[in-house]
C-alpha cells in the first residue's frame, strides 16, 4: 500500500497559487527527495501532509487517512507523520530529552520512564545520549537538529518529513545531520525530503521530484534525473546547482 | 518639629498603609488573571472574541482612571449597582490593570516565533497543550517586566482611591491635616517616601527575575 498519496492538489494563499495539480506516490520504504528552487511550494507539499497547510482541492490520503476528511483528526495524522523543520524549533525551555519525551506523554500517554527511556534510546542513536540534560542553547545546530530528528522519531511515526532540515547549518557540520538520516534510510524508514544536498539526493533517494512553480516538473529514479534531465527546467536547475 | 506629626504619621501608617496595599494587591491579582486569560483568548485568532477583547482594551485604557472610579463609585449604583469604596477602587483598577495587562500577555505570546506553536502540533499537541507547555512557560518571562511596571502604575494609582473616600495613605493625611495644615508638607513627604518603599523592592524584583530567567 502507499504511504502517502497526493493527487490533485490545489493549494493557494490568497491569489498566490502556491500548488498546482500535484500529484505523487510514496511508498512504504521509500526515500523521496524534492528539490527545486526556493518558492517552487516544496514545503508546502510537506505541509499539506500532516495538515499544517489545508488543501484547496485534491486528496491527500497519509497510511489510509484522508486529510480531507473532517472525521480524521489532527492528531490521528500527526502521530503517523514526524517533521523535521529547517529551525529545528526545539522547545528552548526544555532539556534535549524533555523535547523528545514532551509528545510520547502528551499525545501517546506514556508514563514518565518509558518516555524517557525511549527518549534515551533515539538520543544514542543520533549520538546525543551524552547531551541528554543540556538545553537547546547549549548544543550546536548539527546537535540541535539531531536532537530534533529524535523528537520526531519518538512518536514512531509512519513516515518523515524533512523540511530544508541542513538548509541553516554551516556546511562543516551538515554531515553529522545526513548521517542520522542515511541511517534512517537503510532502516527503510519512509522519508520525505525536501533538500538542496544534490549528493544526498542522488545517493540515498529511492525517488527524485524535481519542482518548480507549484508542479512537478520531472520526477523518477534520482541517478537518471541527474544523469539525463529531460525537461528543459530541470536541466537548468540542476547546470546551476551541480 | 510639630509634635503632631508622629501620632498623625502613626494613624498614616496603621490605617492608610494597610488599604493602599490591599487596594494594590487585589487589583494586581485581577490584572493579572484577567490578563492571561484575555490575552490567551487573543492568541485563538477569532474574529468575534477578538473584537470583543479589543473593545474592552481599547476603551477601558482609552478612559481617565479616575472618571473609571467615579464611574463605578458613583454611577453603577445609578444602575442598582452598590459597590463599597474598597471594591469600587479594586473594581476600577483591576478592570484598568486587566485592560493593560491583556496587551502584555498578548505581546509576549505573540512574540514568541510561529516555529515553536507549529512543531508542537506537528508532534501531535493539541491547541490548549502548545499554548500551556510550549507558548506560554517561554511567554512568561518575557511578561514579567512589563508586568512589574504595571504593578508600579497600580500601586501609584491606588491614590485616585482617595478621591471616592477610600481611607488610603493619601485619604489619611487628608484627614490629619484638616486640623493642622502644617502637617501638609512632612505627612506628603512620609507618605511619598512611603510609595517609594513599596515600588522599588517590585523594580528590584522585576531586574532579578529578569537576570534569573533569562
Amino acid at each position: 500500500m502507499t504511504m502517502v498519496a497526493m493527487s490533485h492538489v490545489r493549494k493557494a494563499f490568497g491569489s498566490n497559487e502556491v500548488l498546482k495539480d500535484i500529484s505523487l506516490a510514496v511508498d512504504p520504504g521509500e526515500v523521496c527527495c524534492i528539490i527545486g528552487p526556493s518558492g517552487s511550494g516544496k514545503s508546502t507539499v510537506l505541509r499539506c501532509i500532516n495538515r499544517l497547510v489545508s488543501i484547496d482541492g485534491g486528496e491527500v490520503i497519509v497510511d489510509g487517512l484522508s486529510v480531507t476528511d473532517p472525521k480524521v483528526k489532527d492528531v490521528d495524522l500527526r502521530r503517523r507523520v514526524g517533521m523535521v523543520f529547517q529551525q529545528f524549533n526545539l522547545f528552548p525551555h526544555m532539556t534535549a530529552l524533555q523535547n523528545v519525551t514532551l509528545a510520547p506523554r502528551k499525545v501517546r500517554g506514556l508514563a514518565g520512564a518509558r518516555a524517557e527511556e525511549t527518549a534515551m534510546r533515539l538520543l544514542a542513536k543520533v549520538g546525543l545520549k551524552e547531551k541528554a540534560q543540556q538545553y537547546p542553547a547549549q548544543l550546536s545546530g548539527g546537535q540541535q537538529q539531531r536532537v530534533a530528528i529524535a523528537r520526531a522519531l519518538a512518536m514512531e511515526p509512519k513516515v518523515m518529513l524533512f523540511d530544508e532540515a541542513t538548509s541553516a547549518l554551516d556546511p562543516e557540520i551538515t554531515g553529522e545531520v545526513l548521517g542520522v538520516m542515511r541511517d534512517l534510510a537503510a532502516e527503510h524508514t519512509t522519508m520525505i525530503v525536501v533538500t538542496h544536498e544534490m549528493g544526498f539526493a542522488r545517493e540515498v533517494g529511492t525517488q527524485l521530484v524535481f519542482m518548480d512553480g507549484g508542479v512537478i516538473v520531472e520526477e523518477g529514479a534520482p541517478r537518471a534525473i541527474f544523469e539525463n534531465p529531460q525537461a528543459e527546467r530541470t536541466k537548468a536547475f540542476l547546470s546551476k546547482v551541480l | 518639629m510639630n509634635p503632631a506629626y508622629f501620632p498623625a504619621l502613626r494613624d498614616v501608617l496603621v490605617h492608610g498603609l494597610p488599604v493602599t496595599i490591599e487596594v494594590s494587591f487585589a487589583s494586581m491579582l485581577i490584572a493579572v488573571a484577567g490578563g492571561l486569560v484575555l490575552g490567551v483568548v487573543r492568541a485563538l485568532r477569532n474574529p468575534a472574541l477578538d473584537a470583543i477583547v479589543i473593545a474592552y482594551v481599547e476603551v477601558l485604557r482609552g478612559i481617565p482612571l479616575l472618571v473609571l472610579m467615579f464611574f463605578v463609585f458613583f454611577g453603577l449604583p445609578q444602575l442598582g449597582l452598590h459597590f463599597p469604596e474598597i471594591p469600587s477602587a479594586i473594581i476600577a483598577l483591576g478592570l484598568w490593570g486587566a485592560a493593560n495587562g491583556t496587551e502584555i500577555v498578548r505581546g509576549a505570546i505573540f512574540s514568541i516565533a510561529s516555529g515553536q506553536s507549529e512543531a508542537g502540533a506537528a508532534l501531535g499537541l493539541g491547541w490548549l497543550q502548545v499554548m500551556t507547555t510550549i507558548v506560554l512557560p517561554q511567554a512568561l518571562r518575557r511578561m514579567i517586566p512589563p508586568f512589574m511596571s504595571l504593578f508600579v502604575s497600580i500601586v501609584e494609582s491606588s491614590s485616585l482611591a482617595a478621591l471616592i473616600g477610600v481611607r488610603d495613605l493619601l485619604e489619611i493625611v487628608r484627614i490629619k491635616v484638616e486640623n493642622d495644615a502644617t502637617l501638609w508638607l512632612p505627612l506628603l513627604i512620609s507618605i511619598l517616601f512611603i510609595y517609594f518603599l513599596i515600588n522599588y523592592p517590585i523594580s528590584i524584583a522585576s531586574q532579578r527575575l529578569e537576570k534569573r530567567l533569562t
